[in-house]
């Protein structure tokens, strides 16, 4: 407990460095509230950070991590930062109850983009900023992005990020993983800077091109507008977010290889072939549905918007630009299975993750193959490497674990006979998959305002979960980590 | 011809023998109400089925040494899909003006065990009901099973057909208590339908519905001939009877063997009977809390009473509607249609992907989390107290996968005729649960109304694939199906 406290000393400085920002924004547009709001939450993280640091020692190289000393440390740097990042919304009184503002805050570090906010015009700039800078923090990484900034934290950061970084693999992009960390995070910022350039070529102002790169690029999908992108009526805005959601839900580290091998090798890989395969296939269904049931009588337009929402689900940013929420069942179906899909590994995407997927497949056909053949057996491979049988019980672990926690979330969140089956299943298909918007009434022109606080704290918990892969929370809770020599 | 060959046209010829024998009471229940027209379809289909079995029968063989796992799938399969094609003929000859696809709805309802039909019961003659439900009895139980209590087969042979047929995991089935005991299940089966119907009977139902009534609540298959599964008028003791028969048919049957045997231990060991009998319990106090604490002024003995008979009912896969659930909070309609997925025992007639798999998918669970705090560290799972093979428990957590990946693709398919996301998504659960009854469609009973021939279809695949675990069917698509071992 003692070695992770520690951690914290160094920790609350850089999440009091964050709130610069905000602070900023607030002195730009001269809002007095969020001044002395951001002040006092970045002064506060100082302080509680210096205290820590005296007390315990700031040497966090010394500091000598056990496994599950890494579980409880990433647990609760989430779970602490979405605490404290909650705080300016409290302060500002854009949210006045604690539970709401813990479930927005979590919402953003969890990059869901689930809102309580009705009204999100009014919030305080800062604020808004606040909201779109804790989805991009929480896309890539907090530990990430801390491991990325102190490469004396050394050999344990591989450990501490493997129970944050989403997807069953963390692929080794340099002799150590802070090297590895601070190339996903130049990427990181490569894109996100990319888009806000494209953005204000199609006409938007900087401090919204600013906060919709944010989003898009974490998969975030938090908007400064209650009506999301649909607010721009933009057909190069809609694409230009369209093809950086796409990118943002790609494995970050294919970035690389197509930088050192070209596109050809890029599209050797297996998940990322299935990932591009969905999203056509997707919107190409959307598409023909929306003409021939729908209602659209111009193809571009039913195209743009089913290309734009197949993204924005798959790859779990959350954006709008119409109500899918009326569109055809067919519509409506495919997008709670790109919900649970999600994008691809070491994205910033959520769900189960389009590896999780194919691996499930190869096991299936494995399956059928054991069952019609007797002996023979083959190996399951991706991109030509063996999984182990460790790995093979790890990932159906995995989808079982989903299964069961979406269900018991579900049915967790109907006790109270708030929500009826559909609101209540998308709400928390799309939090624990860390979507945002679900369907009826959670649905895209429609915020989580209407659940009650334990409902509203269940689904903050559940992004949370979700946002770390299940295991990394739940190994927390286990009876193994309160007693980890009990067998 | 090779002796597996010879082997499987015996035993699709003793299926067709037995079909024709099936139909001997309803042709009989036919000419006793006069239903001519009934008598002369089931006849042609009697002689269909004969005729077929002793032509098959010529070329068949009941003495194999060795069967490939191929080769027993594939008798499975195609026995099945020719005798739902066969009743499918039969229910759209015998029922006036219904079409194709609600035959075939009908016949695949009927074999599954599924309470879904897309028309209403008073359209069916009395003759065709008895059919409707020896079809469910038999589907129940297995027809395969049924053959082989009649022909003797090797143990190997016997257990692998009877392990493809009866739903339930792969590390239950490899056990020597399944292997050894798989004869008994029709025996046992056959009693209770039997202790169902004198129950029944005394209880001042009338012979012939108390008759249809025990045979399909023996398979879990729901009420169709009462009023579209719709009992809510029913006395309590007909609804307490039908209760105690629907969980006891839900229950693993293996249960039910041991009790025979006196082998107490192994009942006392069994963690399915436990968690399903625990999740029953749970889910009843539950349900009866949130409609008393939605509506205070209710009789809690009669909430308690309507839930226990409810819950029962949708918990067992039977499907039928024994109390006025529209008046329910969303939470218990929830809670019930969640567990759903789950359904019964393994070795039961009910649907779902069965208890089993979930304690072990948790087992799983937990021995992931258990890996993440020690690595290095090795603990087998076990179930029973019983040692369970590693690839046997992925096999278990990927069918769960599998299952609910069927049922969002028949969500999927359903909603290509923009039934609405609710309808499609509660109507593809229920037939893949082998369910019928959508809870709380607007119907209110298990008549499916409002889908075209193909959306029938798709029910009708639905249901097959959730009685016979997915796989077999899925193999038919599957092009290692149709290569012999020696190609692969």
């Amino acid at each position: 407990m003692k070695r992770t406290i520690s951690f914290y000393g160094v920790y609350l400085n850089l999440l009091g460095a964050c709130f610069a920002l905000p602070l900023l924004t607030a002195l730009i547009y001269r809002e007095s509230t969020s001044i002395r709001a951001f002040s006092f939450v970045m002064i506060l993280c100082f302080a509680l950070g210096f205290v820590i640091r005296k007390f315990l020692g700031s040497d966090i190289n010394s500091l000598s991590l056990k496994l599950r000393d890494s579980y409880l440390l990433v647990a609760s740097v989430w779970l602490v930062s979405s605490v404290i990042g909650s705080l300016p919304y409290i302060l500002t009184d854009s949210i006045p109850g604690f539970i709401d503002a813990f479930f927005e805050t979590a919402s953003g570090f969890t990059t869901t983009g689930a809102t309580i906010i009705d009204d999100v015009e009014s919030l305080p700039r800062a604020v808004l900023m606040w909201r779109s800078l804790t989805q991009w923090l929480g896309g890539m990484g907090i530990i990430v992005l801390f491991v990325a900034l102190l490469p004396r934290f050394g050999i344990k950061a591989r450990n501490i990020a493997a129970a944050e970084t989403p997807g069953p693999t963390v692929t080794k992009l340099s002799s150590s993983f802070t090297g590895t960390a601070q190339r996903l995070y130049i990427a990181y910022i490569i894109l996100t800077l990319a888009e806000i350039v494209l953005l204000m070529l199609g006409g938007m102002n900087l401090y919204d091109a600013a906060n919709h790169s944010l989003t898009t690029m974490a998969t975030g999908g938090f908007s400064t507008y209650a009506d999301s992108i649909a607010h721009f009526d933009s057909y190069y805005i809609t694409w230009v977010i369209t093809i950086f959601m796409v990118l943002a839900g790609t494995n970050f580290e294919l970035f690389f290889v197509l930088i050192g091998g070209g596109i050809r090798k890029m599209f050797r890989n297996e998940e990322f072939r299935l990932y591009l395969s969905i999203v056509v296939i997707s919107t190409a269904l959307i598409t023909i549905s929306l003409i021939t049931q729908g209602g659209y009588t111009d193809a571009f337009s039913a195209l743009t918007d089913a290309a734009f929402q197949v993204t924005t689900i798959m790859s779990t940013t959350g954006f709008a630009t119409t109500d899918f929420n009326l569109w055809p069942t067919l519509c409506l179906t495919i997008i709670i299975l790109l919900m649970i899909s999600g994008g691809s590994s070491s994205s910033t995407a959520g769900g189960v993750k389009v590896i999780r997927v194919l691996a499930i497949w190869k096991l299936i056909v494995r399956e059928m193959k054991i069952k019609l053949h007797g002996r023979v057996v083959k190996d399951v491979s991706i991109d030509r490497h063996k999984l182990l049988p460790e790995t093979l019980t790890y990932i159906v672990g995995f989808v079982s674990m989903y299964i069961i926690t979406l269900l018991a979330a579900t049915l967790l969140i109907s006790l109270s006979g708030q929500g009826d089956l559909i609101s209540n299943f998308t709400g928390a298909l799309s939090c624990i998959s860390n979507v945002g918007p679900g369907l009826e009434k959670v649905g895209p022109v429609c915020t989580y305002s209407f659940y009650n606080g334990f409902n509203t704290f269940v689904l903050a918990i559940v992004m949370i979960a979700g946002r770390l892969e299940l295991v990394t929370l739940f190994v927390v809770f286990s009876k193994y980590f309160i007693h980890p020599d009990r067998v | 011809m090779a002796d597996s060959r010879r082997y499987i046209l015996n035993m699709l010829s003793l299926a067709l023998i037995l079909t024709a024998v099936a139909m001997v009471p309803p042709v009989a229940a036919s000419l006793a109400f006069g239903e001519s027209h009934s008598v002369n379809v089931m006849m042609c289909g009697m002689l269909f089925c004969a005729g077929g079995g002793i032509i098959l029968s010529s070329f068949g063989g009941s003495t194999v040494t060795d069967i490939k796992p191929r080769t027993m799938i594939m008798t499975v399969v195609f026995t099945w899909l020719l005798l739902i094609l066969i009743s499918s003929f039969v229910f759209y000859f015998a029922v006036p003006g219904i079409g194709p696809a609600d035959a075939f709805m009908e016949s695949c309802a009927s074999w599954t065990g599924t309470a879904a039909s897309s028309f209403d019961s008073g359209m069916l003659p009395s003759g065709i009901m008895l059919y409707r439900s020896i079809l469910n009895w038999l589907g129940g139980i297995g027809i395969i099973l049924l053959c082989l209590s009649i022909i003797r087969s090797r143990r190997y042979v016997g257990a692998g057909l009877a392990a493809i047929e009866i739903p339930g995991p792969d590390f239950l089935k490899d056990r020597p208590e399944f292997r050894s005991n798989y004869r008994m299940f029709i025996m046992i089966y056959a009693a209770f339908t039997l202790a169902q119907f004198i129950l029944l009977a005394a209880g001042g139902m009338p012979l012939y519905t108390a008759l249809l009534s025990a045979l399909s609540n023996s398979a879990s298959a729901g009420l169709h001939h009462i009023n579209n599964s719709v009992i809510t008028s029913m006395p309590a003791y007909i609804k307490g009877i039908f209760t105690l028969f629907a969980f006891l048919a839900s229950t693993n049957i293996l249960i039910f063997v041991f009790i025979c045997r006196r082998q107490f231990a192994e009942i006392k060991n069994s963690s399915e009977l436990k968690f399903r009998a625990g999740r029953i319990a749970i889910s009843i106090v539950l349900v009866s809390i949130l409609i008393i604490a939605a509506n205070p002024a209710q009789d809690a003995v009669k909430v308690i009473g309507d839930s226990a008979v409810s819950v029962v009912s949708f918990l067992s896969t039977s499907g039928y509607i024994a109390s006025d659930m529209s008046s329910w909070p969303a939470g218990c309609i929830i809670l019930v249609m969640l567990q759903l997925f789950i359904g019964g025992s393994a070795f039961s007639s009910a649907g779902g992907f069965k208890d089993a798999r979930l304690i072990v998918a948790l087992k799983s669970i937990s021995y992931t989390l258990y890996r993440h705090i020690h690595p290095s560290s090795v603990r087998t799972l076990t179930f029973d107290k019983k040692p369970i093979k590693s690839d046997r428990a992925v096999s278990a957590n990927l069918f769960i996968a599998l299952f609910m990946i069927t049922y969002l693709l028949g969500a999927l398919l359903l909603s290509l005729d923009n039934c609405g996301l609710y309808n499609a998504l509660c109507y593809s659960q229920s037939m893949l649960t082998c369910t019928g009854t959508c809870i709380g469609a607007a119907s209110g009973s298990d008549v499916v109304t409002g889908f075209s021939s193909f959306g029938k279809f798709v029910m009708g695949m639905l249901m097959i694939c959730g009685r016979l675990e997915i796989y077999p069917l899925m193999m038919l698509f599957f092009r290692g199906f149709w290569k012999s071992d020696a190609s692969v």
